[in-house]
């Protein structure tokens, strides 16, 4: 938190037009995570609340500029410390090095083989974390880190049988017997592939 | 002009004029509608969020209301409720921002940390997101879908009972949306940017197809009658053969049988007319030669089969395209 901290009071001291104000997003902990706003603004969700408070900050304008300078907080309520760092931490590497698209259909199961080192190695996580981040991505509105996620859920599906796939899940099959045979029957090519 | 349409079109001509535009309206504008759906709610709710919560659509009335007029009345539990209902992005973000709204008026009009202090946040329930379709809403399963191939999917839907809803059920609207997606993905420039690929398409029987994941295989199958429809004059030359393309302008001449009997098939997909003919393999090899597009997803590396619905049979078959560019048909069971 300090190295970020000192990073932001640098990055607004050099420049002091929007991009240099700082905005604290709040972790449903409630952990304090500062950020500048172009980094916050990759969030649709952010954006149109911070928007939504521009609109009505006429009446508040005395008080706010009592402070020294204007910092902004978000809280959000549904993700947590953890993955909210992560959010940052793509955010931060997304404005210096931004992920190229991720080609569909995937053209490997190896994440290194369709996106950028960084981001092959930034969703090399337990699938817990994974789909938090999946979650946190669609409510917040990110799009490049809801199709880096997705297409990370994807590459673990991609040329698997299905019994694989319920391993990898964790899945029960809750197939009666009968059924089971008519699904496969009806993709009877699944197995032989 | 429908005259030359129709010689465009090669031999696709079903003797049926009347387009139908209603198939290709469902195709296209339904999908599109479906994101502009979304969008739509969205600004509506932005707008609710600046103060005018004037709208005719109920849901998003109850949601805008919650914000605007009724916000006092909530109790910042009922808030944290609404956000946490992950199924519908847009009154989440509705329920953040009212939240944000009456926390930031509490902090100002008190300086006692009231009763939306962060420690509030942490007693709200966990997510369960452990299990892969559990807790995440249906549009993520689009957009994971969107980057698997289509076999990927098919294969999804023999995991479990859930799973299968989810992928490969007419009436389900996740399934539906998925094979749209998909189409859009891989077809759609062939209908939206060759007017007369188009044209040939309107007058097939794919349009009558109603579920999506039929329709997905049965364009696939026949897609090269609508890519390479109207390159059929003696100047330019386009057939499909085993679900490559071969450009047989130059060898129209050259042709054993007359360049009719070319042009009659070109323009289209040829290839059953080239295998009921018996060509040698030395034909063989000098058709390969003119080939000009060959379709790598129907080539089995990787194992990469094809499928399709045979639309009489009502069976699945599947088939790949061999390293001599030969279509390999697999039987159904």
């Amino acid at each position: 938190m300090d190295v970020e901290d000192s990073k932001e009071t640098a990055a607004s001291t050099a420049d002091t037009s929007s991009s240099g104000v700082t905005i604290q997003l709040i972790s449903k902990e409630g952990d304090k995570f500062p950020v500048p706003i172009t980094v916050s603004n990759m969030s649709e969700l952010v954006k149109s609340m911070m928007d939504d408070k521009d609109d009505d900050d006429d009446d508040d304008d005395d008080e706010d500029d009592d402070g020294k300078e204007k910092i902004t907080e978000i809280p959000l309520p549904n993700v947590k410390s953890e993955v909210l760092k992560k959010v940052i931490e793509f955010c931060e590497h997304h404005l210096a090095e931004p992920m190229t698209e991720i080609e569909k259909p995937l053209k490997s199961q190896n994440m290194a083989d369709v996106v950028q080192k960084w981001y092959a190695d930034f969703v090399d996580l337990e699938q817990v974390l994974l789909f938090e981040l999946i979650l946190a991505a669609n409510y917040m509105d990110i799009k490049p880190l809801l199709d880096l996620t997705c297409a990370t859920v994807a590459s673990m599906i991609k040329g698997k049988t299905p019994d694989e796939i319920r391993a990898t899940f964790n899945i029960t099959n809750d197939f009666s017997p009968e059924e089971e045979a008519q699904v496969r029957e009806e993709n009877k090519w699944c197995e032989e592939a | 002009m429908t005259e030359q349409l129709l010689d465009g079109a090669g031999m696709y001509y079903s003797g049926k004029p009347i387009l139908n535009f209603a198939a290709l309206l469902w195709l296209g504008l339904e999908y599109y509608d479906y994101n502009e759906n979304d969008e739509n709610i969205n600004n509506e709710n932005n707008e609710n969020g600046n103060g005018n919560g004037n709208t005719e659509n109920k849901k998003v009335e109850s949601s805008s209301s919650s914000s605007t007029s009724m916000m006092n009345d909530l109790t910042p539990e009922d808030l944290l409720d609404r956000v946490g209902n992950y199924a519908s992005p847009p009154e989440a973000i509705m329920a953040t921002i009212a939240l944000f709204m009456l926390w930031k008026k509490s902090k100002l009009s008190s300086s006692s940390s009231s009763s939306l202090s962060p420690s509030s946040f942490r007693n709200y329930k966990n997510i369960g997101c452990d299990p892969f379709m559990k807790g995440i809403p249906p549009d993520v399963h689009v957009q994971i879908a969107s980057f698997l191939h289509p076999r990927d999917v098919v294969t999804l839907s023999c995991v479990s009972k859930a799973y299968h809803t989810i992928t490969d059920e007419s009436n389900n609207t996740t399934s539906v949306a998925i094979w749209k997606t998909l189409w859009n993905r891989d077809y759609s420039w062939i209908v939206y940017q060759w007017t007369i690929g188009k044209q040939a398409f309107l007058r097939s029987n794919c349009t009558q197809w109603s579920y999506s994941k039929d329709f997905y295989f049965l364009f696939g199958q026949s897609y090269l009658d609508y890519v390479i429809a109207g390159h059929n004059t003696l100047t330019n030359c386009l057939v499909g053969i085993h679900s490559n393309i071969y450009d047989i302008t130059p060898f129209l001449f050259s042709h054993p049988g007359s360049p009719d009997t070319l042009m009659v098939h070109s323009g289209r997909d040829a290839t059953r007319f080239f295998d009921d003919m018996g060509h040698s393999t030395g034909a063989r090899r000098i058709a390969m030669s003119m080939c000009v597009v060959v379709d790598r997803s129907a080539q089995n590396d990787n194992n990469n089969l094809n499928v399709y619905k045979d639309p009489f049979t009502r069976q699945w078959n599947i088939w790949y395209t061999d390293t001599d560019l030969e279509t390999v048909y697999l039987p159904a069971s």
